[in-house]
């Protein structure tokens, strides 16, 4: 029943913005589209409490608990972006950035992106889990170029051909994932659940083969390191509602499906090993974008590269392994889209009254914007895992879990890495919010308090999770 | 079946010397329509609907579409060849021999031929983004990527019509 009220309200959404021209009752109606599904959510998440699992149109979608928390980041960072981009859109039509029948599209795209969102989380038939996660690269593709200067078609040139070819290997190895099966392919066994359960007719080397492909493919994708080139220009040039969409939600979820994939193939025989892939790509994500942090000139990219990390340390929690690893794994990956989301709308609210991405062109920001530089404080306490938030104790357990399972290389560079991280972003925020420029006199800009509604609800958002949700997971 | 699998190899390491970019979509064209004809060959064997449906999409969007609007934007451009590979024409005849060794060493298991000509495609089309700095080259690199696809797809399981089409 929720299912098809979330499905058939995001069509009805995009119908309405491709049909009405009023700009304001589209955003309208999609805040209040975003409203409601995130109550069907929640009462979803109930529900799944007490069933377990639920199942959908002949077992082609599916719902458990690990679903449920990708269904809670999707509805709650929606929620907050689709706020957000209500004043954003009026200012930039206000002002005559963009036309209306661009704004139009801006909503038509948002939404077609939360629907195929959605069924990345419901799928339970891995093609159309694949399927979805190439829809979620054609609609982001154009979000990102969606002002159409030089710098961000560039973007999204390089986005739109780097995830469709990692992602084209991926499909490469669930094909051959599903070939080594070596049962006839019906819709019944494309299912994940009846992959998961019978495991053990794989064909031992394809499936080596399978799953490095499908690491390698859709973790391009999740943006590990080597891989993760489209990101930072990508994060960074599209507008900063939809960066804190695809950063909060689309990264954990091409994470969600590498994993799915792992939970298939870590039962067989000689292939215990393959978690070595995510602490070596973890490692790899976290030294790479640490020091990338560190030397960064541009805050909308600082925070892409933050992403990359962050990516890296759920990635790490995963391959270490253990009742605290996975548990860690998840609480971060929530925590991480919610304070990413805060971020991002932050910077895109200083984005829009400096007009500049550059870290040593604004100064003082403390005087001029007073709110937004304390929820910029505050982000920035969240990401880099500060003690009162959850992020703090999930970075804990991890370093826990890898000391327990042995790997102490990686969790001494892991350990390394978040303190350069922290460092990083003490000096590029410092600098913004603190130092003073001698020749220009103070004035509060007006414009400070505009669009703040959406970062107190992140916030409680945080606060919650980091109040309650760690309570019902410990017990 | 073997006279078409050849066409589509030889289309495929013919692509790798040319400059221009009209000549590019005519090999890109003969390639698809060489795929769509397998596609054919296999409904005709096996006697299913699906083989059918999946040969007329190839020839309709990959055969047709595709290669027209191509053409179009070549004529609104006012370079019509590519100067500037990064790796030129005679060393991607040799890459491109290379991949044919690599993929028959690879899959030397695999009784089927098209599951290495598909790898083949899949190996060419990644190195025709990676070199070419034109837009329409590697939207082509693309495309070859995605035909390779579609034959490791008709050699090794068969899906259900929705799903192909989805892959399209």
């Amino acid at each position: 029943m929720e299912l098809w009220l979330i499905f058939g309200l995001i069509a009805l959404s995009t119908l309405i913005s491709f049909l009405i021209k009023d700009i304001k009752t589209i955003s309208c109606i999609n805040i209040s589209v975003s409203i409601i599904n995130f109550i069907a959510c929640i009462l979803l998440v109930i529900k799944v409490e007490s069933f377990d699992t639920l199942f959908y149109l002949e077992k082609i979608l599916f719902l458990d608990s690990y679903s449920t928390v990708q269904l809670f980041i999707i509805s709650g960072v929606t929620l907050v972006s689709s706020i957000y981009s209500y004043k954003y859109i009026l200012n930039e039509v206000k002002h005559q950035i963009i036309s209306i029948k661009k704004a139009k599209i801006f909503y038509i795209l948002f939404n077609l992106f939360v629907f195929s969102m959605y069924l990345i989380s419901f799928a339970n038939n891995v093609m159309i889990m694949w399927i979805s996660l190439e829809a979620t690269t054609l609609a982001t593709a154009f979000l990102i170029g969606f002002n159409g200067d030089k710098l961000s078609l560039e973007a999204a040139w390089k986005y739109i051909i780097l995830c469709s070819v990692g992602i084209t290997i991926g499909l490469v190895g669930i094909i051959l994932l599903i070939y080594s099966t070596g049962s006839n392919v019906t819709m019944e066994n494309l299912n994940w659940t009846y992959l998961s359960k019978h495991y053990s007719t794989f064909d031992i080397t394809i499936t080596k083969i399978a799953f490095t492909l499908i690491f390698v493919g859709i973790g391009t994708k999740a943006g590990f390191a080597p891989m993760h080139t489209w990101l930072s220009d990508g994060h960074s040039e599209a507008p900063s509602p939809i960066s804190a969409m695809m950063s909060g939600i689309l990264l954990n979820l091409a994470l969600y499906v590498v994993v799915r994939f792992y939970v298939i193939i870590k039962n067989i025989d000689n292939l215990q090993n393959f978690n070595k892939l995510f602490v070596i790509f973890g490692v790899l994500s976290l030294f790479i974008s640490s020091f990338s942090i560190l030397k960064q000139n541009n805050y909308k990219r600082l925070l892409a590269f933050s992403s990359v990390e962050n990516i890296g340390i759920i990635s790490l929690g995963i391959g270490f392994g253990g009742y605290f690893g996975l548990f860690a794994a998840v609480l971060h990956s929530i925590i991480h889209a919610f304070g990413k989301t805060l971020l991002f709308l932050v910077a895109g609210n200083i984005l829009e009254n400096y007009k500049t991405k550059r870290i040593d062109k604004i100064h003082y920001l403390f005087k001029f914007m007073p709110i937004n530089s304390a929820f910029l404080i505050l982000g920035m306490l969240i990401i880099t895992g500060a003690p009162p938030f959850a992020s703090f104790f999930s970075e804990y357990y991890i370093l826990i879990s890898g000391i327990k399972s042995g790997h102490f290389i990686a969790t001494i560079i892991y350990a390394l890495c978040l303190l350069i991280v922290f460092a990083g972003f003490l000096v590029a925020f410092m600098k913004m919010i603190y130092t003073k420029q001698n020749d220009v006199e103070v004035v509060k800009l007006e414009e400070d308090g505009n669009n703040i509604v959406p970062l107190i609800i992140t916030l409680v958002f945080v606060v919650f999770v980091s109040a309650f949700l760690m309570d019902i997971y410990i017990t | 079946m073997n006279l078409l699998i050849t066409l589509t190899l030889l289309s495929t390491v013919a692509m790798s010397g040319f400059r221009r970019l009209k000549l590019m979509t005519g090999t890109f064209m003969i390639q698809s329509l060489s795929i769509a004809f397998i596609c054919f060959f296999l409904g005709y064997e096996t006697n299913e609907a699906h083989y059918y449906a999946l040969g007329m999409l190839t020839i309709l969007i990959k055969a047709i579409v595709i290669p027209i609007i191509m053409n179009k934007s070549i004529n609104k451009l006012k370079t019509a060849r590519e100067m500037n590979m990064i790796i030129n024409g005679y060393w991607s005849y040799i890459f491109s021999s290379i991949f044919v060794v690599i993929a028959l060493m690879l899959l030397k298991n695999f009784r089927q031929d098209l599951i290495k000509t598909g790898l083949v495609l899949i190996l060419f089309g990644t190195f025709i983004l990676i070199t070419r700095k034109k837009a329409i080259n590697q939207m082509i690199g693309f495309l070859t990527v995605e035909n390779g696809i579609v034959l490791i797809e008709l050699s090794t399981v068969q899906m259900n019509l929705a799903i192909e089409f989805g892959i399209f």
